[in-house]
């Protein structure tokens, strides 16, 4: 079984992390609430501002998930009026506009890889995902942001990585990984939690993983 | 076990399932399953939280593509033909303005003829509150207008106040501020009732510790009348403790 317990963020990542935040982060995150702000009060060109800054980001997720041109366009064009529509609910101080916009993009690409499923019951789930993502990457640079992420999923097993990014780009549920990958669906589930819990430690640093003998 | 043949999640379940459950992974049942839980458990829900801040880098894998040039132009005309529907005025920054429903839910209480809840109150207890982060999704539902809102009674005297919230297949939530939070093994509960009864099925009982938004297992339609209670013990499968809210349904 894994346990989690409390740990010590490194203080090289902090400092790093910091810096980037001092000299450009904080200065765009405030940018770009301040966008999400005037989209409150339905200032169009705020949109087109934070499409400008986004749009490539959310095209790039929204062709890997859907792998196709016209249909990565209507999920953007979606994602954009769903943000439009959303944004008085934005709290600046619980996730950054990126993390919200790639959110979005990720539910509307799900809602067309999963026409089955009823379009109500995904607002619902968005609307979950949206209020309960707490972004604590608002402070640290882009590029050292996506440093990480790609070093941190790299550096997973293959198995974890492997039924994560089918979950995640393709939005698999448990069941059709173990079909697609033949592993049984328990331990399907086991690599998905273990492939976060992982990930979470290497990305932030603030829990330590300690594996014990069940 | 539940009317619908599932036992309750522990939290030892529910962290396993978590990780497939912030992806958006899991089965619809176990998901029902652990929306319930987390619905009713802080560290579950914070737990959630954690997971889903690494979720959303995930994109950072991402390799940026840029959309055709056109595709800003038809975003902005969407959008264009969207503003056409009147939307709310904004408000200004302010505590108020994270919990928009609340405005929105006090219309609507005074509308039905409900209980006169003061704003500042409300923001007193749902600021406060341990499941605040969940109030989120309620005051979206309010705000949609597709949500009915059913007011409790308060007993003479008594200053918090709650409400029941339906919005059809998204769920039906117990709205509670203005109460202290309960320590130990002391709860507010929730009771539908019929003819009068409390009902003791674990669908028709809600055990929460403090103010907040929760998640209940079924909407109110079916029972005769809602009962909060402040319970001495968890787990109790008949009312021990006074009637603090109630309202016929």
């Amino acid at each position: 079984m894994i346990r989690l317990r409390p740990g010590s963020v490194s203080p090289k990542r902090m400092a790093m992390v910091q810096a980037a935040g001092d000299v450009a982060e904080d200065e765009l995150r405030d940018t770009d609430a301040q966008l999400m702000w005037r989209l409150r009060s339905r200032d169009e060109d705020a949109l087109g501002e934070l499409y400008d800054r986004h749009a490539a980001l959310a095209f790039g997720l929204a062709l890997r998930m859907v792998r196709d041109r016209a249909a990565a366009e209507e999920v953007v064009q979606d994602a954009f009026l769903t943000l439009w529509r959303q944004a008085a609910n934005y709290l600046p101080d619980r996730a950054s506009c990126r993390s919200w916009i790639c959110t979005i993009v990720r539910s509307r690409a799900i809602d067309r890889l999963r026409r089955s499923a009823s379009k109500e019951s995904r607002d619902g789930q968005l609307a979950e995902d949206l209020a309960g993502l707490c972004d604590t990457w608002q402070l640290a640079d882009e590029s050292l942001r996506a440093q990480a992420v790609h070093q941190a999923v790299e550096g997973l097993p293959r198995e974890q990585r492997q039924v994560l990014e089918l979950a995640y780009f393709l939005g698999l549920s448990q069941t059709e990984i173990s079909e697609r990958t033949g592993a049984p669906l328990g331990t399907v589930k086991g690599r998905t939690r273990l492939a976060l819990q992982h990930l979470r430690t290497a990305l932030f640093s603030a829990t330590q993983v300690e594996e014990v003998e069940p | 076990m539940s009317e619908d043949g599932r036992t309750p999640l522990n939290c030892t379940e529910v962290s396993d399932l978590l990780s497939a459950y912030v992806l958006d992974s899991l089965e619809a049942g176990p998901a029902t399953q652990v929306r319930e839980h987390l619905a009713v458990c802080p560290d579950c829900r914070a737990e959630a939280a954690e997971l889903r801040s690494v979720v959303a880098v995930m994109a950072e894998q991402v390799t940026p593509v840029p959309p055709p040039p056109e595709l800003r132009r038809r975003v902005l005309d969407a959008v264009h033909a969207e503003r056409q529907v009147p939307a709310a005025p904004p408000t200004p920054r302010s505590r108020a303005s994270r919990f928009p429903w609340l405005g929105v839910a006090a219309a609507l209480l005074l509308a039905v003829g409900g209980v006169g809840w003061g704003l500042e109150e409300h923001l007193a207890g749902a600021a406060s509150g341990p499941a605040a982060a969940s109030i989120t999704p309620v005051e979206q539902l309010i705000a949609s207008g597709r949500a009915q809102v059913v007011p409790l009674s308060p007993v003479p005297g008594y200053t918090g106040r709650a409400a029941l919230v339906t919005a059809g297949s998204r769920g039906a939530y117990l709205l509670l501020t203005g109460v202290p939070k309960l320590s130990g093994e002391r709860s507010y509960t929730l009771w539908f009732m019929r003819t009068g009864q409390p009902l003791s099925s674990p669908r028709a009982v809600v055990e929460v510790s403090g103010p907040g938004a929760y998640r209940l297992p079924e909407g109110p339609s079916g029972y005769g009348a809602a009962a909060v209670t402040r319970e001495p013990s968890r787990s109790d499968r008949t009312p021990r403790g006074p009637v603090l809210l109630s309202s016929k349904l």
